[in-house]
């Protein structure tokens, strides 16, 4: 198959892209463990958040349970085991108190870093220096923050275990604003839109997910409704104001419209497509769902993908939901980590199961921090709850380049050969 | 229930979600959440309007009256699950006459919400706690084992004997019934052993 690419895209018949997203995508359905390259482990505690630079894709900050912050050198190889190298640290306990919930890069250059942790603090920090730039007291318990990577405001969303969602500038160094609306005790995941600089998504403990528009006074413009469905291939019955929408709830009675539900649990993971359009959350009722929120917003939003029984969520920790690289692979893929340990890979538009990575058959050991790479890189890091950090990658043979495949006439094949030219893959 | 049409396409579940809701919303099928925790039921329209009809003569002679209104609003709504007491009003259904016989009977049932009602089926309690019990009779079986899994023969086996023993219960429950209920909601997946087929706890609480 892959050489009737190589063929067209000699010939000129096909967009060089294209072969490219299909040997991408390829290796995305071979993930495994990694034989090679390791990372020492230096957490004691949880590995919760992991995230990658944005410019480079080399440098990855890992942030723990044990309050301790790592940042990697992703190119770096040590030695024949080919073991990363930590540039820089920030040993526990001197930069937060308690373990880290959350962090990102700051996403315009390597400069800084924005750390959310369970001491109810959210730290700015200097990467040269590794010095905290600026602190800003929470007040609760920070579960998630978001920055947003289109928008010219440096505000910083902050989910905490307060019913009103905090904005923190960055240039001003003090709170924005805040965002009330939601009425369960703890707003559990946050995320701005990738590509509207002033919409945001949160999931809570009231089991919604709440879209923002900060400009707006009464900012919160909808709660998704699970109920809100559109089945494929019906036109649906249309109201008396001409709009196409089926209703599973009469929306006119105002003591229901307060028991919307996006998920039947607490909303703990959020994660937008790039295209802005759609947004998947997940909940403590082990559901994925994926909503479709071109405006406007009160119909057809939830769009009924079923993700299948596998996925086990309980926790309240704001769950790392991580999609493979947009134009690196087609069908985009869902990473999601269960809390049976496994990391379950979907097709996120229809919901298909592709892959289950476990570390091992029978341990339980829950995978907290997730990220990818970046385009360009096969390869997805997971923290997991005994400290230790796992790189995935495509599988060997999924890796060879493709034009060993295309060579004619080889000599017959002898058992000495295989053995010499393995020696010597492995070498390279 | 739903988890046995899930069973019954292992392969693509969000098939079964969305050509349930568009059967649904063409008045083919009607779905029926009464417990959230024990998950979706499905019927179809046909049988739940002869249920309908032929429970229609039993009770009071206004309620009569009431059962068509409400086989009238359900045929208008038929992809709702739930309704409110506005929505009964909208069709002339009182709080006196047609929901209190609604509920008696047990087309309606009551929800957390005040004002809000479930549509049902009478005795859906029992076909529940039928589809309840089985589960929680396979779960524990699994559960007691060293590693969460058994030869499906073996299941087959204490099956049997539970359906002799626990024959009030139980007595009719067919083995693939509870097999595809279990597999279909999540609580336990199936894999492959030189002995045949074996299943295996997926840690689903509850």
């Amino acid at each position: 198959m892959l050489s009737s690419y190589l063929f067209t895209r000699e010939s000129g018949l096909t967009n060089p892209r294209e072969l490219r997203s299909a040997q991408l995508s390829r290796q995305y359905s071979t993930l495994v463990l990694s034989d090679k390259r390791y990372f020492p482990t230096r957490h004691s505690g949880t590995v919760n958040a992991l995230a990658v630079d944005h410019v480079a894709n080399r440098y990855m900050i890992s942030g723990g349970s044990d309050s301790r912050i790592s940042i990697w050198d992703l190119n770096s190889r040590e030695g024949l085991r080919h073991r990363y190298e930590i540039v820089a640290g920030i040993p526990p306990k001197k930069g937060h108190k308690y373990g880290i919930s959350g962090i990102s890069w700051w996403p315009f250059d390597n400069g800084m870093f924005i750390t959310g942790s369970f001491d109810e603090t959210i730290k700015v920090w200097d990467t040269e220096a590794l010095e905290e730039v600026y602190k800003f007291e929470m007040g609760a318990r920070v579960n998630a923050h978001d920055i947003s990577s289109v928008a010219e405001h440096c505000l910083v969303a902050c989910a905490a275990d307060y019913t009103a969602i905090r904005l923190v500038d960055l240039r001003s160094s003090g709170a924005a604003q805040m965002l009330s609306s939601h009425e369960g005790t703890t707003v559990n995941s946050i995320k701005w839109s990738p590509t509207d600089p002033f919409m945001l998504a949160s999931g809570g403990s009231d089991g919604t997910v709440r879209l923002w528009d900060i400009r707006h006074s009464d900012a919160c413009l909808t709660v998704l409704n699970l109920e809100n469905t559109i089945g494929k291939g019906v036109i649906g019955s249309v109201n008396n104001d001409s709009s196409l929408r089926t209703e599973s709830f009469s929306s006119s009675s105002t003591a229901a419209f307060s028991q919307v539900k996006s998920h039947r649990g607490v909303v703990n993971g959020l994660v937008w497509l790039e295209n802005g359009k759609k947004l998947v959350s997940t909940g403590t009722d082990e559901m994925i769902r994926v909503w479709d929120l071109t405006p406007p917003f009160t119909r057809d939003t939830n769009t009924l993908v079923n993700f299948g029984p596998l996925v086990r969520n309980r926790y309240l920790q704001c769950i790392n939901l991580v999609l493979s690289p947009v134009r690196d692979c087609v069908p985009q893929l869902l990473f999601f980590p269960s809390d049976t340990g496994d990391i379950l890979v979907f097709q996120v538009l229809t919901g298909i199961l592709v892959r289950r990575l476990a570390v091992s058959l029978n341990t339980r050991k829950r995978t907290c921090g997730l990220v990818c790479r970046g385009s360009e890189y096969v390869e997805l890091f997971s923290g997991n709850s005994d400290g230790d950090i796992i790189l995935w990658e495509a599988e060997q043979s999924a890796r060879m380049p493709l034009e060993k495949k295309y060579t004619a006439n080889l000599p017959p094949k002898n058992i000495l050969t295989e053995i010499y030219k393995g020696l010597e893959m492995e070498i390279n | 229930m739903i988890s046995h049409l899930h069973a019954l396409f292992p392969s693509d579940p969000t098939f079964i979600d969305r050509e349930l809701q568009r059967v649904a919303e063409q008045g083919l099928v009607r779905k029926m959440v009464v417990n959230q925790n024990a998950g979706d039921m499905v019927i179809e329209s046909k049988d739940y309007f002869r249920i309908l009809r032929g429970m229609k003569h039993t009770g009071k002679a206004s309620s009569v009256e009431a059962f068509d209104k409400f086989e009238g609003l359900l045929k208008s709504k038929p992809a709702v699950t739930r309704l409110a007491k506005e929505d009964l009003a909208e069709a002339a259904i009182t709080e006196e006459e047609g929901i209190r016989d609604l509920l008696s009977v047990g087309f309606l049932v009551l929800s957390g919400i005040p004002g809000v009602y479930l549509i049902s089926i009478p005795n859906v309690g029992s076909f529940l706690k039928l589809a309840f019990r089985t589960r929680k009779w396979m779960v524990n079986i699994l559960a007691k084992t060293k590693w969460k899994e058994m030869l499906e023969k073996l299941i087959h086996e204490r099956w049997d004997a539970n359906v002799k023993a626990r024959w009030r219960e139980f007595r009719g429950v067919r083995f693939d019934w509870v097999m595809m209920e279990v597999k279909g909601g999540g609580w336990c997946e199936p894999f492959g052993t030189p002995g045949g087929r074996g299943w295996k706890l997926t840690g689903k609480k509850e």
